[in-house]
């Protein structure tokens, strides 16, 4: 493994969402797909899933990506794992470029960087048992002997819940919860520092959902993994994530730390979001009061000129429909695009200024 | 309060290649006219076959082994052609994923018409005036250009709002709505359940409304039925089913949620799997995941039985929250 070759402290505190010591560092990242003519000599469309995004992740940290479908989340996490190439941009990871890597490299890195899907059923090989299939990945990578190899299988198979007869099971005698817990004992067994979880939990039941949050917790604290964490799922991600990236077509629109941006989004977007989520999920009422979207998100292939939630927003002027907002940072320290974030009716409410909460 | 909708011990059988299963177990539901009845559940603990069973959109296989469906007063016969008109004529029905729920080959336009038309037994002419109004009613932009518009040419959201023009044509008297929003984005789950609630209110009719999603329910039923493995557990009003779960399973599901303002470490699960189709426990289903469960639940199935304004199918019924804890 090559020296660290750039100190990482310096440039990444500009950066909108950095950490001070960033195990991933993402920046200008962007990724536009090639769709096939409409017509036979026109041009081709281009499509910008994910445009010029930034962020750092630190071991033992959980950076939550949170969005509509089709907003680009899942592209991210691709990305970072080199599933898709970058259009643009570069991901440094542990201080290498890994846009340098090559193939091989790639192989020898992949054991740091793993994945943990959505739907378990079909990310198991439905004709291995789930030991085998855990004992895989070791042996791809050459660790140890392949005795050592069953029992790290075994033993990472007990931490996730899965010991004894379980273990030695097909994928289709195992319920979708323990699936889950068998995709990721394989994407943990090789001591990954990074780990993708996209939408980890969306597949099971209310019931499992809660084991399976709480055993990637677990786990992170024993290896000090850091999540990359994609989900659409608000209440789950304010459970999970130590900082929160929205996104929307695209872009991120709002970065900050979990607390505060579940307490006051800044961004129209991210209160949009929030707001939406049932008075239900929380125990004192809502804190975030409901903002009403117009329409539904346009299409990637044709981004309103401007702010890209213009068409949609209450608060959109003339400004917002000619200029793009960059991500900036505000006085809190969390990043946002939006340019009328501090002017908004109602905008950031303080920590001194408690919001009503509904009496019991 | 006369009641529009009457299921008396509905249990539903599935005949499989090696035997038959009982997906639904004698479960009992009333909804009144305007009313919204929610019925959650995790996947395969029977809400949609119920829902199913009330529509008459059984497969081959399926088939309602036991109790009957009331409604507006009088049981509904499966085999009776009459009852069936009558059905169509009283219910509608959301499907959860909106673009299985349209024909992909006819127009939006046509397909509402054509709802219209058997619900009212109204002319072709007619009909498609009025699937223009009924798709403009639903908050479809420009509903006369749209009309003409496939399935695949419009958004999923749209196409939702198309799926609903379609089930409140001719105004039915009940609404059966499976999963509405499930496929939808939150921003426009939002928009949906606006929709729908004014319809009811302005309609007046009433909603079987099926969802997974507690917190979701809270916001749009008066009443919310629990179920678990093929039975009701819990019947309550929406606020007291949430300030006051009495069986265990509902307390299980409030508490295995993450709430957004609220900071613990670790989320309370409930330990172990819903039990197979296959191999149902004699007793009470839940009793094997149950914390308070004793030998009785694991040999008697209990009842649901009415207590303090609700309903509850459990031996030992929680006392209120801040005692159970």
């Amino acid at each position: 493994m090559s020296a660290v070759r750039l100190g990482l402290g310096g440039p990444a505190i500009d950066h909108p969402g950095s950490t001070a010591a960033a195990l991933l560092q993402v920046r200008g990242l962007s990724k536009r797909f090639t769709l096939p003519r409409d017509t036979l000599f026109g041009p081709r469309p281009e499509l910008a899933a994910v445009d010029d995004i930034s962020f750092d992740l630190a071991a033992g940290e959980t950076l939550a990506v949170v969005g509509e479908s089709g907003c680009g989340k899942s592209t991210v996490g691709n990305l970072v794992l080199n599933l898709l190439s970058p259009s643009g941009g570069s991901i440094r990871f542990d201080g290498e470029d890994l846009a340098a890597a090559d193939d091989a490299r790639w192989r020898e890195r992949r054991r740091d960087l793993q994945l943990i899907f959505q739907d378990s059923r079909s990310a198991l090989d439905p004709r291995l048992t789930i030991d085998c299939q855990v004992a895989e990945g070791l042996e791809i990578h050459g660790v140890a002997t392949a005795a050592d190899r069953a029992a790290m299988a075994a033993a990472m198979l007990e931490a996730v819940g899965l010991g004894g007869d379980l273990a030695r099971r097909y994928p289709h005698e195992l319920s979708g919860g323990q699936q889950q817990r068998a995709v990721i004992a394989r994407a943990l067994v090789l001591e990954p520092k990074l780990v993708v979880c996209d939408e980890p939990v969306a597949a099971l039941d209310v019931s499992v959902q809660a084991q399976v949050v709480n055993l990637l917790r677990d786990l992170q604290r024993n290896f000090g993994l850091a999540y990359l964490f994609i989900s659409h799922d608000l209440s789950l991600v304010r459970h999970v994530a130590d900082r929160v990236a929205v996104m929307y077509l695209g872009r991120f629109v709002e970065v900050a730390e979990c607390e505060a941006l579940f307490a006051a989004p800044a961004h129209p977007y991210a209160r949009a979001l929030i707001g939406a989520v049932p008075a239900a999920r929380s125990r004192h009422g809502r804190r975030v009061p409901p903002l009403r979207l117009e329409g539904e998100p346009p299409s990637p292939l044709n981004p309103p000129s401007g702010c890209a939630l213009n068409p949609r927003c209450p608060f959109a002027t003339d400004l917002c429909r000619s200029d793009r907002p960059a991500l900036r940072r505000l006085a809190d320290g969390r990043s946002v695009a939006c340019h009328h974030a501090e002017a908004l009716p109602g905008a950031v409410v303080g920590p001194d200024i408690q919001p009503a909460r509904a009496v019991s | 309060m006369s009641t529009l909708l009457d299921i008396r011990d509905l249990t539903v059988r599935i005949d499989l290649a090696d035997g038959p299963v009982f997906p639904v177990r004698g479960v009992s539901l009333a909804l009144g006219p305007g009313e919204t009845l929610g019925l959650v559940g995790e996947s395969g603990c029977g809400k949609t076959l119920t829902c199913l069973s009330v529509m008459g959109l059984f497969g081959r296989r399926v088939a309602i082994d036991d109790g009957e469906i009331g409604f507006q007063g009088a049981r509904l016969d499966p085999a009776s052609r009459a009852d069936r008109s009558r059905r169509a004529r009283g219910m509608g029905m959301i499907f959860q994923n909106p673009m299985t729920g349209l024909n992909p080959v006819r127009t939006l336009g046509w397909q509402v018409a054509e709802a219209y038309q058997i619900r009212t037994g109204s002319k072709r002419r007619a009909a498609n005036a009025r699937a223009v109004e009924l798709l403009d009613l639903v908050g479809i932009p420009e509903p006369r250009r749209r009309a003409r518009d496939f399935p695949h040419q419009i958004s999923g959201g749209q196409q939702q709002r198309a799926m609903i023009a379609m089930a409140i044509a001719g105004a039915p008297s009940l609404l059966v709505a499976d999963e509405p929003t499930t496929a939808l984005d939150v921003t426009v789950q939002a928009q949906i359940l606006d929709l729908l609630s004014r319809l009811q209110r302005e309609i007046g009719m009433g909603m079987l409304f099926v969802t997974h999603d507690l917190g979701l329910v809270a916001e749009v039923a008066d009443r919310v039925a629990v179920m678990y493995a093929g039975r009701v557990v819990e019947l309550a009003s929406a606020a007291d089913l949430f300030a006051r779960p009495r069986h265990p399973y509902t307390r299980g599901l409030l508490d295995s949620l993450p709430f957004l303002d609220d900071d613990v470490e670790r989320l309370s699960p409930i330990l172990g799997t819903v039990p197979s189709l296959r191999a149902m426990p004699a007793g009470c289903a839940f009793a094997p995941r149950c914390p308070h469960a004793s030998t009785t639940c694991g040999r008697v199935a209990p009842e649901l039985t009415s207590l303090e304004g609700g309903a509850v199918a459990c031996h030992h019924p929680l006392a209120v929250r801040t005692e159970a804890a």
